[in-house]
């Protein structure tokens, strides 16, 4: 056996005295930050909650979890080499204290609209068909059958059991497709890491509850990444001298109008033939998915596929074709019960972009102090990572200005329609990780590409590593927080207690086929059963005071009435009804002919029928 | 209007019709999709069918789907 002397022997290479100590700290960081986490949803109390929502629960361990998280994560962000799996681990912790708080501390899932998809869900699972005319979504049935395939399929008898845990499984969903766009977009490696977390760290949109538009989203998601990952852009090799650089802009900006951009023929790929096919055909399959289950997000996904056409990350128009045939063939046809005979409802906001504007962002800044600071934040949220994602757009190289353009795309359908008075929250989700990777690129902006960057490249220094560090630290540790603030601050009438819950399903137990359950609002977590068989009535129509909602229900006497704290954080916050107002409203339906027949901590049910009066349920559920 | 009334009446608007040509559009688009990735010399009059076909049924389908929804409304 030959044996090396020791003065031959190769030495054996040790990391570093600096790579040793940066070695798992990340990890160890995020670790810890993740048992803080665990311990604030230990300790808090969901029903303390007060007009700032969820934020009023957390106690100083969540933050400085959040902190460690995010520490963790620069120093990861910024070591050589980088370590993929710490930095997924350290985006999945942070994921889970950004969409997991909320409903490990809220007992019950939030948001009225989620249990309403349920009971969509239920009634499809119960009698096998649909319920047409009951609601446009049953128009758009893909998501909800396919929801009741997986309830049969789980043995159970409801959807309710994914209702809570939903928003934060389907933000890990997203993950996957997120991490496939960073990578091809463009961007710097760490940018690309840095724009996931920044997506992340800024989505106070809360449009991931359980639904459509989140199952659809990440089909967008898919299909972007997709489309991404199989064509590049054939690289301009023109590099002129700097007084020609706006010639040059002007002629990249006109060679978007050419025959040969639209045909995709200045985009290219390394696949094989097979792969490509199989990609197109599976891109079209998921396109057809999204056009029957969603009405705006096939129409998001055109938009994109013509974004990526224009911006040479398309090789195959056809593709956009296809989904202009299905997304518009099953509006024509599928949907046609919806809208035949009120065709406005689809189309009358067409061009309004001024109704459009108060629809989405002016009627919504109204409300208390509390209130009006929630609202304001969100636009803070989003106007600061629009500004980042200017920076970003000055300062980084590129083969071309696909972020631009697809961050940009979603805003056409502002133009389309109000979507009822939501389509503002809509286009901003679309938007937001290609406005994400923008932003990352303010900080780390690529050094890369044949389109040069509009602002000079600065050297970053001896402290520059540490200055990227502290800035990664300012800007994700600030959003996140912002994000906890604003995502979370409707909870104190989105969010519903046990007791409420067991109001609910009270009334509906003794509800008789016809009969209608009222409520001041739709605070609720109600309609997630027997939705064709009992009303629902919600009084409140918007800039009304307390007497005329006590008026409207005296009139409309529904048999049963719920009262709720969910209902008075509402008309307190937003409504600006005075301080302990439902008192006052029980008391006129007392003295007009209700009954208190059950009550719990946080929710009161009247009833107009003939059980005995002041029969009174208690129950420790509150 | 009068567009309108004869589309109608016609039966150029129902729902079977619109859907076979939406559908006669996505084969047109599929085989064209296929001949470029394929990579394999074509005919050139094949291409030129292709295309002019592929673009006819289009401007018809968008023509239909308009008209269906004016009918329909």
């Amino acid at each position: 056996m030959l044996e090396l002397s020791p003065l031959t022997a190769q030495p054996k290479t040790f990391p570093s005295s600096r790579q040793r100590s940066g070695v798992g700290l990340g990890t160890s960081l995020g670790l810890a930050g993740l048992v803080l986490w665990m311990v604030t949803v230990l300790q808090a109390n969901f029903l303390r909650m007060g007009p700032y929502g969820l934020v009023s629960v957390l106690g100083w361990t969540y933050f400085v979890g959040l902190f460690l998280v995010v520490v963790g994560f620069a120093a990861e962000l910024l070591r050589t080499p980088l370590k993929s799996n710490r930095l997924i681990f350290l985006i999945i912790v942070l994921v889970v204290f950004l969409y997991g708080t909320g409903p490990a501390i809220e007992p019950v899932a939030t948001l009225s609209d989620s249990w309403l998809i349920a009971g969509f869900v239920q009634y499809v699972v119960q009698h096998g068909h649909l319920l047409n005319s009951f609601d446009a979504r049953f128009s758009w049935p893909g998501g909800l059958t396919l929801s009741a395939v997986l309830v049969a399929f789980a043995g159970q008898a409801n959807a309710y059991g994914f209702l809570r845990w939903f928003p934060l499984v389907i933000e890990l969903a997203y993950l996957a497709p997120l991490l496939v766009i960073a990578r091809v977009s463009g961007v710097s490696k760490r940018a690309g890491w840095l724009g996931v977390a920044l997506y992340y760290a800024t989505n106070w949109i809360f449009q991931d509850y359980f639904s459509p538009q989140a199952l659809n989203f990440l089909f967008f998601l898919v299909v972007i990444a997709a489309v991404l990952a199989c064509w590049q852009p054939i690289r301009a090799n023109i590099q002129p001298p700097l007084r020609h650089v706006w010639r040059e802009r002007i002629a990249q900006i006109r060679s978007i109008a050419t025959l040969s951009r639209f045909e995709g023929h200045d985009a290219t790929s390394e696949w094989s033939s097979g792969a490509i096919l199989s990609v197109l055909a599976l891109v079209v399959l998921i396109c057809l998915a999204s056009s029957m289950s969603h009405q705006l997000t096939p129409f998001a996904i055109l938009l994109a596929l013509g974004a990526c056409l224009i911006t040479r990350r398309l090789g195959r128009p056809e593709l956009v074709v296809a989904v202009v045939l299905l997304s518009t063939g099953w509006l024509s046809l599928g949907a046609s019960n919806f809208w035949a005979g009120h065709l406005n409802l689809i189309f009358g906001s067409a061009g309004q972009l001024g109704s459009t504007v108060a629809s989405n962002v002016t009627s919504r800044v109204t409300g208390s102090s509390s209130h009006l600071i929630i609202v304001e934040l969100r636009i803070l949220v989003t106007a600061a990572l629009l500004f980042l994602g200017g920076v970003g757009f000055l300062r980084r190289f590129t083969d071309s200005r696909l972020l631009e353009v697809l961050a940009a795309a979603p805003f056409l359908l502002v133009l389309a329609q109000t979507y009822g008075g939501e389509a503002f929250l809509r286009v901003v989700f679309y938007a937001l990780p290609f406005i994400a990777l923008l932003a990352a690129s303010a900080i780390l902006p690529s050094h890369h590409g044949s389109i040069r960057g509009l602002v000079p490249r600065r050297r970053i220094g001896r402290f520059g590593r540490t200055a990227l560090r502290v800035a990664v630290v300012i800007v994700v540790l600030g959003f996140s927080i912002a994000t906890t603030v604003a995502r979370g601050g409707n909870d104190a009438y989105d969010s519903f207690s046990r007791g409420e819950l067991a109001a609910v399903t009270y009334a509906y137990a003794h509800a008789h086929r016809g009969e209608t359950i009222g409520s001041v609002d739709y605070f609720l977590p109600i309609e997630y059963q027997r939705i064709n068989t009992v009303g629902i009535l919600s009084v409140d129509d918007g800039g009304s005071t307390v007497h005329h909602d006590e008026s409207l229900l005296l009139k409309a006497r529904p048999s049963f009435i719920i009262l709720s704290t969910s209902q008075e954080a509402w008309g307190e916050l937003v409504a600006g009804y005075p301080r302990g107002w439902e008192a006052a409203v029980e008391q006129v339906l007392v003295t007009h002919g209700y009954n208190i027949t059950a009550y719990w901590t946080t929710a009161t049910v009247l009833t107009r029928s003939a059980l005995p009066a002041k029969v009174r349920k208690t129950s420790s559920v509150t | 209007m009068t567009y309108v009334l004869l589309a109608s009446s016609s039966g150029w608007v129902d729902a079977p019709v619109v859907f076979t040509v939406m559908l006669v559009c996505l084969v047109l688009a599929s085989v064209r999709a296929w001949r470029a990735v394929s990579g394999a010399a074509h005919s050139r009059w094949m291409t030129i069918v292709l295309n002019s076909s592929l673009v006819g049924l289009l401007v018809l389908y968008i023509v239909l789907v308009i008209l269906r929804f004016k009918t329909l409304a």
